[in-house]
């Protein structure tokens, strides 16, 4: 807190109001030499130095270096001289933390040792060039057109320029130094620097007086590209125009190789020299020596010994530019325009900040021992972070290189460029911040001679084309003095716009301190260039309008935390408040009970509901929702409780659904597919009054306290009394029903390892209703003059199968599809085709399976199709516009915020979005400090109003967690913190950029990979498991499961599958399982993802001919073959190994060495390829054949990988090349629990030939389904058949496991009828099976595989006549007959198994003992 | 991007609304209107465990009223 300056002032200045006078308080002057003097040699020279460092007249010893003016450059340049003249070495940081010479005297210390200064030595024949050097001749290899390191400058001459002794001058000085004159030519494709002679500039430059213009910027274009085209040209030039007798333009252009731009300090080239020249005296040439050569080889020769890191490579944490780890996320995420290719264009933007702003930063700099950089880098990297460009942000900043004085009169290119990495993590206050920044950047001064080559090629960063390796923004703040040209007697001026050539950056902060008359803080001045192939003009304007408003905040509270500083005008608040509002709405009804029967009342007899052969009309479901409400309220059920169904699909499942509703109880839905424990787990947690169930389904829930046959309590065949007995009131629930009760619970997968439920009220649920009638039901029936065909193909468990629940609440025709259709692509499609459906609601990845289908190409063609589930890419999206008679939508929305929070129609909407919100639903896209993230810049989506849930079922902890308090609301509102990375677009609607944690989207499934992350260490045999999701080189997505086994090898893969398969639905399975000894860590101790293996990296390729066959065997690349994936810039080859080849084609050429990376992850064995084996053995590999890798875990990954489906196939655990028979890749990846079906006497189960190549298969039928056993699931399922025959039926899963195939094996049942022709039962019914499927013959009475009827439903379904004490018999629906909440006693003499033991149950009459004959028999 | 809520090194409270509602809420940010103060600040975990022990009815006020009438 000690003043920096005191300065005795006769009196205060005072304002008229008679209160202090700031402005009228002097400017402090540099008050030096007032204290001690030197007292002893060191302390002399320090002093000295410090003095000519900062051109004072004189410096005492305990005057500071920073309060005297010093900044971080004249501290680098201090450093160098110190150097030079004690012969010490001082960092920079020694001098930051000891600023006087008293104290850096003590610094000094006794330790002398110094690098040897430059000294010119003997030139080699071929002069290599220095990494610098070396960077920019690459890059003008790479793109000789481009001109981005061109050094324009332009100045104006006023006065009687005499041309001749100018050209004379420029010839001199070009003379003189040798680098204004070195091109680079390359041999064998190494460059090296060759000298030209020095020329006299020939004299038609003195000619070229063009008209008077009125500023130098035309003849700038003529010059760009030609003066980079370095090996033949001379590197630099000058013109001068002339605009009348008095004033010329002189510019010149000076490649950088050759040049960094700084004329040498206090002695600018033709400074000396133009005073002879003007007087026309032939200036006297002396030889530039060898220097400059010679640095070059000190940079890349014996030079690089002395470096630190290059000495102790044990010293992880100090490369070069303090410990860049990676590269920095920086401008790219801040991005606005999608990326184009080519040269990026620049455009500038002005900066400007005031002089009172400006002295607020210096003062905090003070303040904290920082610079005014560091100041201005700390606001940067905040406001980077504060647009979503996360927390670690590296800042480019570009440093002289001349840290020896021997330089200082030398022109040539020493620039190095420092990448200043700045953690912003954990929020810090702007203080900490400076603390950070300050400690970072002292490190990265100190090694600033590390050529920045070498941190790349160290780091090893994904490179791309056009993009700066290690980041994207650059800083620059000249507070150096600015070079000046003297001519005498002439009047020269710098004339601005002069343009850079093109963006180096996406964003380069080009800044200058401005002095005030009296030395004083006027401003800070300069510009923002950016790559407007990046970001558009309003975008960079904003971007310098936010960093400003951000150092303002900062510079007035340094207490803040980062996430507090504003960073937005009043204005763009509220209007980004306001975007997020949707529109607002009164909700007339409180029920969809309610809706529901309003619709009944008016279109009765209007078909609703259509399952298979089973169609009901509105009464008809009305009249059976109601026999089954008025069952579940007399066994006690109302709201506030639960009722779980455990149904197939069936039109059962609607009835169901609706009768719940009507109850008041709260809706759980289970699905058939996920494994007991899981419905065990759901039931517990739920712990709901009833399951509904039926005899198929009955055991699997054997411990529910309760179990109802859902056709023994529905009034299935309309015989019931109370068909006629009208809707339940509220009078006949438990109490009344309001919106505050729960309409549903819906379980999402857990991070925890635990699914939990998510409890939506009714409330809500009538919001989106009313929200999808008005833009969505209403309009797209006007426009059809009718209602319309609406398909229910989500799984019940999932709640987007609630928007066609909607539809038929809206009074549309609901067609349940039944499972074995729905997964089927051509099936679905097949059936969406002749049942002339007009809408369907799937995920992105099905809807373009079903457009392949052709599902849009025919007259009668879908009128709308929903997606959701997962994000719309650009292709689909393009391709849903083109199509005039679809409304596509793409619906977004967490299960915790009602179904759908946000909604796009695809037509109206430029590529894609998600739209905006729905009415009565609010959103915020907020930062890291709950602020609203402007416009185009990252934030979390937080939803809050009608659409929220009302949190999840018995987790308080985890629902206050996530349903937080809304700071935009009045009175208490929440919201949802969703997780979801999006961005404001410019019209309003939001992008979505992917997921802040874990969580996966997988073919539309909700995953949280901790979840199975937790199953996975569960098993006895995993110590601990990474689980993670990696696209195939397909660009699919699939799960890759790391376990660390307890003890090697570990379970296997089969086992692994097993345990998972058991308590997890199938598709959070991962696909391939990679054995670790340990997991990777970061630095924090977390998992590092990065760092896990990629199996696509490690899969098995055909070592055909590479696509770039002509760069296959180039030796300078040290690769023997690439394949066609991945991209050469991300294995660890250097830009410039390859550039003799072809850099373009090492960068952007999709190229990968595999051959370098093919190994397994654990395994010496180089794996091969299954094509290869094939070609061996003649057979497709497998077990036995040897696969891959012939033993260990890592074979199983790569075998696995090999059996990845290709995009679009099903699901992720499937060989998609369908060979499931005795020797296949995937045999190994079943369960030993399935081998009677998988066995070698077994034939294949699914419908292709091993042999049949995939390409060979597609042409094939593509009607044939297959089981699809290659994948654990299916397997497993037979394990848990329904059927307890003992027959193998086979499970189908949640999703399409359709492969587009047909058996080439002999001719089966299976492929000598076209499953089409089944109409009546799609499920896997008897035609459409595999031979494994039908390897036991079907007897007479067994019920049929398909849960929907055979046949006529009440004449000869199985399942119909299989009840063993059906409602049917008893010719009374037990609602009516006052049937009593059964005691616990009736609940465990239950015996659902019993019930379903056998087919010949089939035969049994009324009064069987199961549970439906207990409710029975009171009647 | 760090999100506060999930900040493990953060300070955090306890908010309760009038529906009897709980909320995690970071110590830096202010309180926002129609929440109190129930507990912390204190270390995210702790606030968490005082959620899972305090807030043992989950159903808002109003559907606590419906029940009870």
């Amino acid at each position: 807190m000690l003043p920096g300056v005191v300065m005795v002032l006769p009196e205060l200045p005072l304002t008229p109001n008679g209160k202090l006078d700031r402005a009228a308080l002097p400017e402090p002057e540099a008050v030096t030499g007032g204290g001690r003097g030197p007292r002893n040699h060191d302390e002399t020279v320090l002093c000295e130095l410090f003095a000519k460092v900062l051109e004072v007249p004189e410096v005492g010893i305990d005057d500071d270096f920073f309060a005297l003016g010093g900044h971080s450059l004249l501290a680098v340049r201090l450093v160098a001289r110190i150097r030079h003249t004690v012969g010490a070495e001082v960092s920079v940081r020694t001098l930051f933390e000891a600023p006087t010479v008293a104290g850096l005297a003590a610094a000094l210390g006794t330790g002398r040792r110094s690098r040897p200064p430059l000294r010119p030595t003997p030139r080699p024949a071929r002069i290599p060039l220095s990494f610098a050097q070396r960077r920019l001749w690459f890059l003008n290899r790479l793109d000789p057109s481009a001109a981005l390191y061109n050094l324009p400058m332009a100045v104006r001459i006023t006065g009687e320029l005499d041309t001749e002794a100018l050209r004379g001058a420029l010839d001199d000085v070009s003379a003189r130094h040798e680098s204004l004159r070195t091109v680079f030519p390359d041999i064998d494709g190494e460059p090296l620097q060759h000298v030209l002679p020095p020329r006299r500039s020939p004299r038609a430059a003195r000619a070229s007086r063009s008209p008077p213009r009125r500023n130098c910027d035309a003849p700038w274009p003529a010059r760009r590209g030609g003066a980079s085209t370095w090996p033949s040209r001379h590197p630099c030039g000058a013109t001068c125009s002339g605009w009348g007798v008095s004033t010329s333009c002189c510019w010149s252009c000076t490649t950088s190789p050759g040049t960094d731009g700084r004329p040498p300090p206090g002695a600018g080239p033709l400074h000396g020299l133009h005073r002879p020249c003007a007087r026309h005296r032939a200036p006297r040439p002396r030889p530039a020596g060898a220097v400059r050569g010679l640095h070059a080889l000190a940079a890349r020769g014996p030079g690089r010994r002395r470096r630190p890191r290059e000495r102790d490579p044990a010293q992880p944490g100090r490369l070069g530019a303090a410990a860049v780890r990676r590269p920095g996320r920086g401008a790219a995420a801040l991005r606005q325009a999608p990326s184009r290719h080519g040269l990026p264009a620049l455009r500038e933007h002005g900066v400007e900040i005031g002089a009172d702003l400006h002295e607020r930063l210096l003062r905090l700099a003070r303040s904290t021992s920082t610079s005014l950089f560091m100041v201005l880098q700390a606001g940067l990297a905040a406001l980077h972070t504060r647009l979503g460009a996360g927390d670690d942000i590296v800042i480019g900043s570009p440093v002289a290189g001349r840290t020896d004085p021997a330089l200082d009169d030398l022109v040539g290119f020493f620039v190095n460029t420092l990448p200043l990495r700045t953690d912003t993590s954990g929020n810090p206050t702007f203080t900490d911040l400076l603390a950070r920044v300050r400690d970072a950047d002292l490190d990265a001064f100190d090694d600033q001679e590390v050529p920045f080559e070498q941190i790349v090629e160290r780091l090893n960063p994904s490179r791309a084309l056009g993009r700066h390796p290690l980041f994207q923004t650059a800083l620059t703040l000249q507070n150096n003095e600015t070079p000046t040209m003297e001519l005498s007697g002439l009047d020269v001026r710098p004339e601005p716009g002069a343009p850079a050539l093109g963006a180096k950056f996406d964003l380069s902060f080009d800044l200058a301190e401005q002095a005030g008359p009296l030395g004083g803080a006027a401003g800070v001045t300069g510009t923002l260039e950016y790559n407007s192939a990046m970001f558009d003009p309003g975008t960079a304007r904003r971007l310098v309008e936010r960093y400003v408003r951000l150092l303002d905040a900062a510079t007035r509270t340094p207490g803040a935390r980062l996430g507090r500083l504003e960073i937005l005008s009043g204005e763009e608040r509220e209007g980004l408040l306001a975007d997020g509002h949707g529109l607002r709405r009164e909700l007339p009804v409180e029920t969809v009970v309610e809706l529901f029967e309003e619709q009944v009342r008016r279109t009765p007899d209007a078909t609703a509901l259509v399952c298979g052969e089973e169609r009901l009309s509105f009464a008809a479901l009305e009249r059976r929702a109601n026999c089954l409400a008025r069952s579940l309220v007399k066994l006690g059920n109302g709201p506030g409780d639960v009722v779980a169904v455990l149904l197939q699909r069936s039109v059962e499942t609607v009835v169901s659904l609706l009768g719940v509703l009507k109850s008041g109880a709260a809706y759980l839905p289970l699905d058939p597919d996920h494994p007991d424990e899981r419905l065990a787990t759901m039931l517990a947690d739920a712990a709901p009054g009833l399951v509904l169930t039926d005899s198929s389904l009955a055991h699997r829930v054997p411990d529910a306290p309760l179990v109802r046959d859902v056709d023994a309590i529905t009034d299935k065949h309309g015989d019931c009394h109370c068909g006629t007995a009208g809707a339940l009131t509220d009078r006949e629930r438990v109490r009344p029903l309001t919106a505050s009760d729960i309409v549903y619970v819906i379980y999402t997968s857990g991070s925890t390892g635990r699914p939990k439920g998510v409890e939506v009220e009714h409330g809500s649920l009538v919001n989106l209703f009313l929200s999808h009638q008005e833009e969505l039901f209403t309009p797209v029936s006007e426009d059809l003059g009718r209602k319309l065909r609406v398909a229910h193909t989500a799984g019940v468990a999932f709640d987007a199968s609630w928007d066609p629940i909607l539809w038929l609440v809206d009074g549309h025709e609901l067609h349940v599809v039944e499972d074995a259709v729905r997964r089927d692509p051509a099936g679905l499609s097949d059936y969406l085709t002749r049942h002339r459906v007009d809408s369907v609601e799937t995920t992105p990845s099905y809807a373009r399976r079903l457009i392949a289908e052709g599902v849009l190409d025919h007259a009668d063609a879908l009128s709308v199709v929903a997606l959701g589930g997962e994000a719309v890419d650009a292709d689909l999206w393009d391709d849903l516009t083109r199509r005039p008679g679809v409304r596509a939508y793409n619906f977004y929305g967490p299960t915790e915020t009602t179904v759908d929070a946000v909604i796009a129609g695809i037509r109206g909407e430029d590529g894609p979005t998600i739209g905006r919100p729905v009415g009565n639903i609010r959103v915020y896209v907020l930062d890291g400090g709950l602020q609203p993230a402007p416009v185009g810049a990252l934030g979390e989506l937080y939803i809050a109003g009608a659409g929220l849930a009302r949190g999840y079922r018995s987790r308080p902890g985890m629902t206050g967690e996530r349903f937080v308090a809304d700071p935009f609301a009045a009175a208490g509102g929440r919201m949802y913190r969703t997780g979801d990375l999006v961005r404001w677009r410019a019209d309003g609607t939001l992008e979505f950029v992917g997921r802040a944690d874990d969580q996966v989207k997988l073919r539309g499934f909700r995953i949280e990979p901790g979840e199975i992350r937790a199953t996975l260490v569960d098993h006895p045999g995993v110590a601990e498991a990474a689980v993670l999701v990696r696209r195939t080189a397909a660009g699919d997505a699939r799960l890759v499961a790391y376990p660390v086994p307890l003890v090697h090898p570990g379970p296997t893969d089969a086992e692994l599958r097993r345990h998972l398969a058991a308590r997890l639905p199938e598709y959070m399975v991962p696909a391939v399982f990679v054995r670790l000894e340990s997991l990777p860590l970061t630095v924090n101790g977390k998992v590092d993802g990065a760092a896990l293996p990629d199996p696509a990296e490690h899969a098995p390729r055909s070592p055909g001919l590479p696509r770039h066959g002509a760069r296959s065997g180039c030796a300078r690349c040290s690769l023997r073959s690439w394949t066609y994936r991945g991209s050469a810039c991300t294995t660890g080859s250097s830009s410039w190994a390859g550039t003799p080849c072809s850099p373009r084609a090492s960068c952007d050429g999709p190229a990968r060495p595999w051959a370098r990376r093919s190994r397994c992850p654990c395994s010496s064995r180089t794996p091969q390829s299954p094509d290869s084996s094939r070609r061996r053995t003649g057979r497709p590999p497998g077990r036995g054949s040897g696969g891959s890798c012939r033993s260990g875990p890592p074979a199983r990954a790569h075998r696995c990988s090999a059996c990845t489906p290709p995009e679009g196939s099903p699901g992720p655990t499937r060989g998609w090349h369908g060979t499931s028979g005795p020797s296949t890749p995937c045999t190994d990846s079943r369960p030993p629990g399935s081998a009677p079906a998988t066995g070698p006497s077994t034939p294949p189960t699914c419908g292709r030939s091993p042999r049949t190549t995939p390409r060979a298969s597609a042409r094939s039928s593509r009607r044939a389904p297959t089981t699809c056993s290659g994948g654990p699931s299916a397997a497993t399922s037979r394990t848990r058949s329904p059927g307890t025959s003992g027959r193998p039926v086979t499970r189908w899963p949640p999703w399409p496991c359709w492969t587009r195939t047909r058996s080439a094996s002999p001719p089966t049942r299976a492929s000598t009828t076209t499953p089409r022709s089944s109409t009546r039962c799609s499920g896997p019914s008897a035609t459409a099976r595999t031979p494994t499927a039908w390897a036991t013959p079907r007897r007479p009475g067994t019920p049929s595989p398909c849960s929907g009827a055979t046949a006529t439903p009440s004449e000869s379904s199985p399942r119909t006549r299989s009840r063993p004490c059906s409602s049917a018999s008893t010719g009374r629906s037990p609602c009516c007959a006052g049937a009593s909440r059964p005691s616990s006693t009736e609940t465990s003499s239950s015996s659902p198994r019993r019930s379903t033991a056998s087919p010949e149950s089939t035969s049994r009459g009324p009064g069987a003992p199961t549970s439906r004959a207990g409710s029975t028999t009171t009647t | 991007m760090q999100n506060p809520f999930d900040d493990t090194d953060a300070s955090f409270l306890v908010l309760v609304n009038a529906e009897d509602q709980h909320s995690l809420w970071p110590a830096f940010v202010p309180v926002p209107a129609g929440w109190v103060v129930r507990h912390g600040p204190a270390e995210r975990q702790e606030c968490l465990t005082y959620i899972d022990t305090h807030w043992t009815d989950m159903r808002p006020h109003r559907v606590r009223q419906l029940d009870a009438a």
